[in-house]
């Protein structure tokens, strides 16, 4: 019997899916996504596209903080570079089809990425923190005072996105794109973790200076992880800037950076799998909320809804945090591989 | 250009303000080893307490000394339920879990008190005293008085007291501190509890000179970069790091923002806290241990 916790070939310890257990889970995945454009209600439609956006976004700042150690606050910088980088491309040169459009923005986005990443060669853990908060600031006000290129707090209107010709994006057409966009991504980073770069980054994570000793090039792979990360921040910020076809400086708040550092922790740290259900779990649970707080206003008939959402969208991503690091700092992840070994070891218990 | 001494005043006064907001930062790390991200929602709840208090009848100062006792109290019930289980998990972890905490609680006030701006009780008399020819407002000459005994108060704590003796020691190694019969997480919790304490008193002066809105929040993270320049183990690295902070950003809130169009006056203290980490991490008076790699 496999468990995948024996492994007894090379071979089969860089295998991408060893377990059976796990492909059946991945193909019913499939099979809910391919049934999305058949749900009646648009506005499902809608939350399913910003996951699939949240999904990029999430695998860029699990690449960082996940897997490489890097603690980024800085990461909603990198996804309103993508962003901006999306609206004045399309805006000088419209015929330019969209997946180029997204591989520019992720380069611009890697870019700064890059330059965030010069304090990393100096700063370790918590200083790094304060340091990409400190880039993000800088990066708003940037966005916020050069308006002739970015529209300042009004903000930009993104072009129709276009391939052969322009098309019109409505929530079933941008479902394909953001899908296919998210399962690349989603496969590129699987497969990084087993090549060398993915091992460097987490033995850069486990214990940098033994990392170093093994002639792992610190700068190097700090600077990959940042240019990767953000690479993948700006094509989600690319998707955002398609799919909304409005940005300005008020949709990056900081908060949205707290809302990816959720669902990196709540997914569980490090885990390809665990970034995608976090970003499943932290984009749904507005909507959740949502819905519970419309529930209870039958039972509170004072309760003001529209203006507690968004502290209730706060405390719950604040106790999410909290709740995940404490008692499941493996997050979902963690959950399911519990699960799993139960359903694979059924009915023994070891 | 004209010389506007006004700018200096008023930026001494933030200034000292920011310096007592940053103590609440080098407190908690001589403690832990971890930023607080949670110092926000520490000044805020400070904040609102003697907000309320002093709407509901309590003179003004006495609410904000209540408040502060309040303030030590949740400082130490959050160190005792979240912090403690963190014990042994990583810097990274706790920094993590602070953040996710400011969230909780930012909400929590949010749904309480809303996002109205609120009017402070006058703390201190009002007027205003002539200062080599330009008249100062009083307030800043009391802020400026009161934060100055608070670094006293503090500085003393930390060199003569048994308990801030204590401190130094757990800051400085805790296995051996415990080992000299010192509770390293009693020595935590009162951290903390001090951390609320200071931001209280912060907030309490931010909320005379400007109101009551959760807005406050950001004079928290903007008085990160205070404590970094002075040195982030630096209970005087603090003081001179606030008083940096605060005079450049007042003046360049009185030089460039009319020129910038506003914000530059908020963006600047990040600006300096980026030159700080790439130049000297370590600020004028930390320890130097950030090992380079």
């Amino acid at each position: 019997m496999r468990s995948a916790y024996y492994k007894t070939s090379y071979w089969s310890d860089r295998e991408l899916l060893p377990l059976t257990i796990d492909r059946m889970a991945i193909v019913i995945a499939a099979l809910a996504a391919a049934a999305v454009p058949f749900l009646p209600n648009t506005y499902l439609i809608h939350l399913i596209n910003l996951t699939t956006i949240s999904i990029v976004g999430a695998l860029g700042l699990n690449l960082l903080m996940g897997v490489c150690g890097q603690i980024s606050l800085g990461h909603a910088a990198f996804i309103a570079t993508g962003a901006y980088a999306t609206a004045i491309l399309t805006d000088w040169l419209p015929w330019v089809p969209f997946p180029l459009v997204f591989i520019f923005a992720g380069l611009v986005s890697a870019v700064l990425g890059i330059l965030a990443a010069l304090p990393a060669f100096r700063l370790k853990g918590l200083y790094l923190a304060l340091a990409t908060i400190a880039v993000y600031h800088v990066v708003l006000f940037v966005l916020l005072k050069a308006d002739g290129l970015t529209g300042g707090a009004i903000g930009l209107k993104v072009a129709a996105p276009s391939l052969i010709g322009d098309f019109r994006l409505s929530e079933l057409s941008f479902y394909p794109i953001g899908l296919a966009t998210a399962v690349l991504c989603v496969l590129i980073c699987m497969n990084l973790m087993r090549t060398k770069v993915g091992r460097a980054w987490k033995a850069v994570r486990d214990y940098d200076l033994v990392a170093a000793a093994m002639g792992i090039n610190l700068r190097y792979y700090k600077a990959l992880a940042f240019a990767s990360s953000s690479f993948l921040a700006g094509v989600a910020g690319s998707m955002y800037a398609f799919y909304i076809g409005f940005i300005s400086p008020a949709d990056f708040s900081f908060g949205m950076t707290i809302s990816y550092i959720a669902m990196v922790i709540v997914g569980g740290m490090g885990v390809t799998a665990g970034a995608v259900s976090g970003a499943i779990l932290i984009t749904w649970l507005p909507f959740i909320i949502n819905l519970m707080v419309g529930y209870s206003k039958d039972f509170l008939p004072g309760l003001q809804v529209a203006t507690i959402l968004p502290y209730m969208e706060s405390i719950s991503f604040g106790l999410v945090i909290v709740f995940f690091l404490v008692f499941e700092p493996d997050g979902l992840f963690g959950i399911w591989v519990r699960f799993r070994k139960y359903l694979v070891l059924w009915p023994f218990k070891h | 250009m004209d010389v506007r001494p006004e700018l200096f005043i008023a930026g001494i006064a933030v200034g000292c303000i920011y310096a007592v907001l940053a103590v609440g930062f080098v407190i908690v790390y001589k403690a832990t080893r971890t930023f607080n991200l949670a110092q926000g929602g520490l000044i805020l709840t400070g904040t609102y307490l003697a907000y309320s208090l002093s709407a509901a009848g309590v003179p003004p100062v006495l609410a904000v000394v209540l408040s502060m006792l309040l303030g030590f109290i949740l400082g130490f019930a959050i160190e005792r339920l979240f912090l403690r289980p963190m014990i042994g998990e990583s810097t990274a972890s706790i920094l993590l879990l602070t953040l996710g905490l400011n969230e909780i609680i930012k909400g929590l006030l949010g749904i309480i008190y809303g996002s109205n701006q609120r009017p402070f009780p006058d703390l201190f008399p009002k007027g205003s005293a002539d200062f080599f020819g330009s008249q100062i407002p009083m307030i800043y000459v009391w802020e400026i008085g009161i934060s100055l005994m608070f670094f006293l108060v503090f500085s003393f704590f930390y060199l003569r007291s048994p308990v801030g003796l204590g401190m130094r020691a757990a800051a400085n190694n805790q296995d051996w501190a415990s080992l000299a019969g010192i509770s390293v997480s009693r020595v935590t919790a009162l951290s903390w509890g001090f951390a609320a304490v200071v931001g209280t008193v912060g907030g309490a002066f931010l909320a005379e000179l400007l109101s009551v809105n959760s807005s406050l929040e950001a004079y928290a993270f903007r008085a990160f970069p205070a404590a970094i320049l002075g040195g982030i183990d630096s209970v005087g690295g603090a003081l001179l790091g606030g008083l940096v902070i605060g005079i450049v950003e007042s003046l360049v809130g009185g030089y460039l923002d009319p020129w910038l169009g506003g914000g530059g006056k908020e963006v600047m203290a990040y600006i300096i806290l980026l030159v700080t980490l790439l130049v000297r991490p370590y600020g004028f008076f930390g320890t130097e241990e950030i090992e380079r790699l």
